[in-house]
């Protein structure tokens, strides 16, 4: 059962697997699910996403270089 | 999570009401026992629209009254205001409980046009709160806010699982489909979180690769074909998704009608066998009637014949033995004998004739005349009463033929009849109208069905050509962005927004599918420790498509074979799993739980209830009839509260009595 | 040659015999000529006749046809023991008549006397016996 600001263990968990070994990537949205899970409703979603993606994006980018 | 008090002013019958629900030392389990009409379906209702603000379990007539209490309403003056309240305090298990409460008020008008002498409720407001008390200080949500507490206790998604009727039970898996149970499984697996990151990545990422266009035709091409693609790739998934939900239904229908014809299909070949042998039978004794009466007709023929016959062979004899003795015909023309006496002369002889000879041949011309019209006579019947004698002497043929074949009328009538009368037998208690109107129905199904399927795989061609054309879109964008230098930040933006949003995607899906895994392993577990077979059924299965059975110990499908309480079994399982895997403790709420079972699987579905009630709280809204003494015995030592429902003398309002004292 | 008669007669109390008979299936739909012919022949069976105590009209002459008269003509010469008679119309007529008269009595008496296994079935075995003593005495 789910509360204030606390995701699932079984969603947390799902992201992990699915993001295997690509830490950035976990983090980066298990971030975004806690602040989802903070701000349920209507919210000003569009500035902490896009922030976060310009923080992130390009040292992902850096890291799966092939 | 348990409701400790439900609080109710002005909604319905209820006027003023307060049900607490204190828990019982072994089992949380309360009974409300009433009649029909006395409000049972009407708390549902009410706890219904506190929590939600809808009325799903009104009846029609209620539905077309105003919530209002009647009573109140008509006892209240022009203007007067009426509050129409239902307060839930729940028990989150934390410190303090939660209250949910929904206000309506309303203003009464008294005589509205038309309507001189009614008062007439006007609604003005709704309030709906969540109060949170901690620590002395109460909080009050209000909005998204309280809604989402809404969503913590009974999600609205699934309250059909937590709040509902034995109707909704023993319909649940005529009609459920697998869109149905995907969208309970949905709901359970708490995917929402992923699913709002999952649109505002994707919301984000569009917006990434539309800023790109403007940096090269090329890419504002490439992009746009992308969009395009996506767009058309989507509403292929979802054509494909509707034509399966279609063709499930159409096949559920289908077996629905299969499963009623079985053992009654027969009715409508036995109607159109009775109408032929019915027919048969109308000719058989048509041609019986015709063959009687020519019988008869040969008696008649025969008797007469019988009569006759002595004499007419003696005539017979008569004229053989005149004819030869030359007596017939006779040897002298009257002619002769006619101008010899008109000459005086003898025609023979040429002498003149005396007095004496004209008076011998006066005489012999008289007796010749007789004589001849005699032998005249006789020469002209000879043939026919010849005749008599050979159809005389074919009586006992024509009588044994037509014994014969009435004879093998009669026994094809019997058989006949016989064949009739076992149709009939067979059609007893078959009603062939609805035997036809179920054929017409599994006809339109399987018709329905072959249709679906004929477009599900035309839409699955083009699902395969809007993948290859969205594969190559994607790669025609991805290339032209490595190749547009000026688009750098904006390129490792999207990939990363393409990547997060596949790894949502590939986490909700393990998410679903670990949830369906668990339910179905819950459903096993429940219904097989609740069945009172316990070797007939042995596992329950959901498979990728969300369609359920169960299956028997030799891997058959059963599901169609179901009786109406072991499909409610399967049900409440279904149910009480989804609690189970949900992690949502909130209490169960059945309105007339054993109305469609009947005889002993009555008790046993008492029974389970009352197991369940040990883990968690259940509340049974039952009818006296329900309330039967083996139910009583079962339910009775183990409930914790056990209240009437009854009308005031008025019959405007409920009011609860306890049943049990010191309660 | 003797007058021509245009009718048989029935005796009055007859008339009820017949409408027996033709409530009976031999009897049903036939006409009151075949049902006379009928009459004179169980007369004739049963070598039994019987003087018209009363002269009702019955049947029109004219109905008879070659064949009926060829029989009734047989009746006359076989009760009179000579050809000739078949001149005298009237004379052949009165044979048939009452043979007739008798032999409507001896149908009525058997319907009646019939009530559980039918005059039908009565009727069959009385011509069963008949046709048996015929070709027996062949």
């Amino acid at each position: 059962m789910t509360d204030d600001g606390e995701l699932r263990r079984e969603t947390l968990e799902a992201v992990r697997s699915a993001c295997a070994s690509d830490e950035t990537l976990r983090k980066f949205l298990v971030d975004l699910l806690c602040e989802e899970a903070e701000h349920p409703g209507n919210w000003r979603w569009k500035e902490p996403y896009t922030q976060r993606i310009a923080e992130t994006a390009t040292e992902w980018a850096k890291q799966n270089e092939d | 999570m348990r409701i400790e008090q439900i609080s109710i002013a002005n909604y319905r019958q209820y006027e003023e009401v307060e049900i607490e629900f204190p828990p019982g030392d072994a089992a949380d389990l309360h009974l409300l026992i009433g009649e029909n009409g006395t409000g049972k379906t009407n708390l549902v209702n009410a706890i219904t629209w506190c929590l939600y603000g809808d009325e799903p379990h009104l009846s029609r007539a209620s539905s077309a009254v105003a919530r209002p209490n009647t009573g109140v309403v008509d006892a209240a003056s022009d203007g007067d205001r009426v509050s129409v309240r239902v307060e839930l305090v729940v028990d989150t298990g934390r410190e303090s409980p939660l209250t949910f409460r929904r206000e309506e008020t309303y203003r009464i008008s008294c005589g509205e046009e038309g309507q001189p002498n009614l008062n007439v409720p006007v609604l003005e407001g709704t309030e709906f709160v969540v109060i949170r008390r901690e620590e002395g200080d109460a909080e009050f949500l209000d909005g998204e806010e309280a809604e989402a507490q809404v969503e913590r206790f009974v999600p609205k998604g699934i309250r059909d699982f937590f709040l509902f009727d034995s109707e909704r039970l023993d319909q649940y898996f005529r009609e459920a489909t697998a869109q149905s149970i995907r969208h309970a499984i949905f709901e359970l697996s708490r995917i929402d979180l992923l699913e709002r990151v999952s649109k505002h990545l994707d919301t984000i990422c569009t917006e990434f690769r539309r800023k790109t266009r403007k940096e090269s035709p090329q890419l504002e091409e490439a992009e746009r074909e992308l969009e395009e693609a996506e767009k058309r790739r989507k509403e292929a998934v979802s054509r494909v998704g509707t034509c399966r939900g279609e063709i499930t239904t159409a096949r559920q229908k289908f077996e629905e009608c299969r499963k009623e014809l079985e053992g009654i299909e027969h009715a409508s070949e036995l109607e159109r066998r009775r109408g032929e042998v019915e027919a048969t039978i109308g000719r058989k004794r048509q041609a019986r009637e015709e063959k009687a009466q020519q019988k008869a007709g040969l008696l008649l023929e025969h008797g007469v014949l019988a009569g006759f016959l002595p004499s007419v062979e003696r005539l017979v004899r008569s004229i053989r033995d005149k004819r030869d003795s030359h007596e017939i015909p006779p040897a002298i023309a009257v002619s002769a004998l006619e101008e010899s006496l008109a000459q005086a002369i003898c025609e023979l002889c040429g002498q003149p004739l005396s007095v004496e000879a004209q008076n011998r041949v006066r005489s012999l011309q008289e007796q010749m005349e007789i004589s001849a019209e005699v032998s005249l006579a006789l020469l002209s019947m000879e043939g026919y009463l010849s005749q008599v004698s050979e159809r005389a002497a074919g009586f006992e043929d024509d009588m044994r033929r037509a014994a014969e074949d009435l004879r093998d009328l009669d026994t094809d009538l019997t058989e006949l009849q016989s064949e009739l009368a076992e149709i009939d037998r067979k059609l007893v208690g078959m009603d062939t109208a609805r035997v036809r109107e179920l054929v017409r129905q599994r006809g339109k199904f399987d018709n329905m069905h072959n249709d679906a399927q004929q477009r599900l795989g035309q839409f699955q061609v083009q699902q395969r050509l809007a993948d290859e054309r969205l594969e190559k879109a994607k790669e025609a964008y991805e290339s032209e962005l490595k190749r547009t230098k000026k688009v750098g930040t904006l390129r490792d933006q999207i990939a990363f927004c393409q990547r997060a949003v596949g790894a949502v995607d590939e986490a909700k899906q393990g998410l679903m599918a670990s949830t369906r895994s668990d339910i179905q392993a819950g459903t096993t577990r429940i219904f097989r420790d609740l069945t009172w077979k316990q070797h007939t059924f042995e596992r329950v299965w959901i498979d990728e498509d969300y369609s359920l059975g169960i299956v028997d110990p030799e891997g058959r499908e059963r599901l169609g074979d179901l009786s109406a309480a072991e499909r409610q079994l399967l049900a409440l399982s279904f149910t009480l799993s989804l609690h189970e895997v949900s992690g949502f403790s909130s209490p169960i709420l059945v309105d007339t739980p054993v109305a469609r079972v009947t005889g002993d699987n009555r008790k046993r579905f008492a029974q389970v209830l009352g197991r369940l009630s040990e883990g968690k709280q259940v509340v049974l809204i039952l009818t006296p009839d329900e309330y039967s003494p083996d139910v009583r015995e079962c339910l009775a030592p183990m409930a914790a509260t056990v209240r009437r429902l009854a009308l005031d003398e008025h019959e405007r309002s409920t009011r609860l009595v306890s049943m049990r004292d010191g309660n | 040659m003797g007058t021509k008669r245009d009718r048989v007669f029935m005796s009055q109390d007859d008339r009820e015999r017949y409408e027996k008979l033709k409530q009976e299936a031999v009897g049903r739909g036939r006409d009151s000529k075949e049902l006379f012919l009928l009459a004179v022949a169980t007369g004739l069976r049963n070598q039994v006749r019987r003087p018209l105590e009363t002269r009702h009209e019955f049947v029109r002459t004219e109905y008879f046809n070659d064949r009926d008269m060829a029989l009734l003509h047989a009746a006359a010469v076989s009760e009179t023991g000579d050809l000739n008679v078949i001149g005298d119309r009237s004379a052949v007529l009165d044979v048939a008549e009452e043979y007739a008269h008798a032999g409507i009595r001896l149908l009525a008496d058997m319907i009646d006397g019939s009530p559980h296994e039918g005059f039908e079935k009565a009727f069959e075995k009385e011509l069963y016996e008949a046709h048996r003593a015929t070709n027996g005495a062949e």
